[in-house]
């Protein structure tokens, strides 16, 4: 969905800057319009961010992102219509301009309760199995506190770069019973069967301390058992919590006849089995001081590859309400058939006065890869936000990066957001 | 360039820590409520449908009757929450739900099961189970800026060395990567050497 406005191809400098103010104007000028229209209720965020960029291969690269999130309620029959999307061009590659449209959907209640619901349009969906941004009916009902209905039909988006939008298409339904589901799912891509799955799960307190998950997926149209999840989250204390999971996962389901896309992406070994084992940990040590941790066990079951460790360790110190810093820190372990990375990340948040606050945060790596040998990988990021107005605000961000192969990069990021809302309260109109 | 920035920011700095906080009140989440945007409702309606009179107090447990007292003049989260956060049901259609306005430190309302360090991965099974419970306090958009936005500017999921190291990661646990990325999205720089837009 390409915009022409590439007439304006800028050359460099002073053309640019003043495109991007004027369009910031015209995002904020836009989004006033729409506060000036009487409707019911809406409520709005608008964010438009620009970044500089030095890297490498001393390319002008300066994306500049719009964002609108609207909501507006009350509508006619108590429906509510959402909107999100995204305005953006690179201007220092000179692309032109293009839409992301995450959501325009309007929601219908056919109850007055909304128990029953209509969402007509392009919408969020996530119903048991992958999550789709879709142009999509879905409807839904809520027979009581305790079960549930949706069906769901519809086309699903992609926002990432070069993925095309074929002959896909989505269908599917879910019910839920107290704390347990069990849905269906029929994904066509491209014109092909890309899965029929059956799915059932719960997610179940069995004590006011101890929840227990679990999944199952069943591919029934290539006949295979993509997933299958045991999880449980433990809080034997207000102070310690503790989540361990183990998950067979075949991701061989993505490919078509187990044909293999590419062998680049091979090399990554998405394709076939694997079982996964991760334990996770949160501890209050006392009132400043918290410590965290996770270890995750993969066991590839490709041939040829070995199996993964994941690691991290971290310490918290919280000092938010009595000086109003919170500082953390964690040392990184990963280790996988391609190389090991040892990291260390810090990062602190610190609340300055009622209109300044920042953010900091380094990660330091050191990896080890078959490809490249041993490597630094550094980041650092710094961010301060000055509040503009009580529900506004702008935030100015460095962000400089170094890495042997990749030498260095430099961004600077501008950013402003704003939010607003208005319209009438239902209660007055009533007492009318 | 650099240098030149890293100045502007330590006079920002500077300039802004100059007055003395008081951090207790300034961030308690509790404390921050907007009395003059409410100004239009407490003209019509008065202080009672927020401040309730109606908590058993007696002299006899001076400790209850704090709790007493804080209970009058601190108005629990569901009479908020009946106007700024009940979609569809609010008698305030116009009135903001985004939950940063009043608890600016998140943290403090953030569930139990959240804070367990394997949270983003395993909360897709409390959303499956029960998604009502995650619409509480999330909305639809607050999925799609992990989901589905793919962001050069915000970091949202990453660390952001992730570019140069994500290949250790990737090999180790691929299943993960596959969970919100196509092939395709793989290929744009293994392909080309470069990120394209």
């Amino acid at each position: 969905m390409a915009i022409t406005v590439s007439a304006e191809r800028v050359k460099v400098g002073i053309g640019k800057r003043t495109l991007t103010l004027g369009l910031g104007v015209g995002v904020l000028s836009a989004s006033s319009a729409v506060a000036a229209i009487k409707i019911p209720g809406y409520e709005a965020e608008v964010k438009t961010q620009i970044e500089f960029r030095q890297d490498v291969y001393n390319r002008d690269t300066i994306p500049f992102d719009n964002y609108l999130k609207l909501d507006l309620r009350d509508l006619k029959g108590n429906s509510e219509l959402h909107f999100y999307g995204k305005l953006w061009k690179d201007l220092g590659y000179g692309t032109d301009w293009d839409i992301d449209l995450y959501q325009l959907y309007l929601e219908v209640p056919l109850k007055k309760d909304r128990s029953s619901l209509l969402t007509v349009g392009r919408q969020f969906l996530s119903e048991g199995f992958e999550t789709f941004v879709a142009d999509a009916v879905r409807y839904s009902h809520k027979v009581n506190k305790e079960f549930k209905y949706v069906f769901y039909i519809g086309k699903p988006r992609s926002f990432e770069p070069k993925v095309r939008t074929g002959d896909d298409f989505l269908a599917g339904f879910k019910f839920e019973y107290k704390n347990y589901f069990f849905g269906f799912e029929h994904l066509r891509d491209d014109g092909k069967v890309k899965k029929s799955s059956f799915a059932v799960g719960n997610y179940s307190y069995l004590r006011k301390d101890l929840a227990q998950y679990s999944r199952l997926e069943l591919d029934s149209a290539h006949g295979e058992l993509v997933d299958a999840v045991l999880g449980y989250y433990y809080f034997p204390k207000g102070k310690l919590r503790l989540n361990g999971e183990v998950e067979y996962y075949n991701g061989s389901y993505t490919y078509d006849g187990g044909k293999v896309e590419n062998p680049i992406f091979y090399s990554f070994s998405p394709l076939g089995r694997e079982l996964r084992l991760t334990q996770s940990a949160y501890y209050q040590i006392d009132k400043n001081w918290q410590a965290y941790g996770s270890y995750t066990f993969t066991d590839l079951q490709t041939p040829g590859k070995d199996n993964g460790h994941l690691a991290k360790v971290g310490l918290i110190k919280d000092n938010w309400f009595s000086q109003g810093l919170r500082v953390f820190g964690a040392l990184l372990y990963q280790n996988s058939w391609i190389g090991i990375l040892k990291g260390l990340e810090v990062g602190f948040t610190k609340y300055i006065n009622e209109k300044f606050s920042l953010i900091g945060r380094a990660d330091i790596g050191r990896y080890n890869k078959i490809t490249y040998g041993k490597q630094w990988a550094t980041a650092y990021y710094l961010l301060g936000t000055y509040q503009t107005s009580e529900f506004s605000n702008f935030q100015l961000g460095i962000d400089f990066r170094q890495n042997e192969d990749f030498d260095h990069d430099l961004r600077v990021i501008m950013r402003y957001n704003l939010l607003f809302w208005g319209g009438k309260e239902k209660r007055e109109e009533a007492e009318k | 360039m650099r240098k030149g920035i890293f100045i502007a920011l330590a006079f920002l700095l500077v300039g802004c820590s100059g007055q003395k906080v008081n951090y207790e009140k300034e961030l308690r989440a509790t404390a921050k409520f907007h009395h003059r945007e409410h100004k239009a409702f407490i003209d019509q309606h008065g202080c009672i449908p927020c401040h309730k009179m109606n908590v058993k107090m007696s002299w006899a447990d001076i400790e209850a009757a704090e709790r007493g007292s804080k209970k009058i003049i601190m108005p629990s989260k569901v009479t908020c929450h009946y106007c700024h956060n009940n979609p569809g049901k609010t008698p305030a259609p116009n009135a903001p739900t985004k939950c940063y306005i009043c608890h600016f430190n998140m943290k403090e309302i953030e569930p139990a099961d959240h804070k367990t360090g394997n949270w983003l991965k395993a909360h897709r099974f409390a959303y499956e189970a029960k998604a009502e419970k995650c619409d509480e306090c999330h909305r639809q958009t607050f999925c799609i800026d992990c989901h589905e936005r793919r962001d050069t500017i915000q970091h949202m999921v990453h660390p952001r060395n992730y570019e140069y190291t994500h290949s250790i990661e990737a090999a180790a646990d691929p299943a993960k990567c596959g969970r919100c990325h196509k092939p395709t999205f793989c290929m744009e720089c293994h392909t080309k050497g470069n990120w394209t837009r």
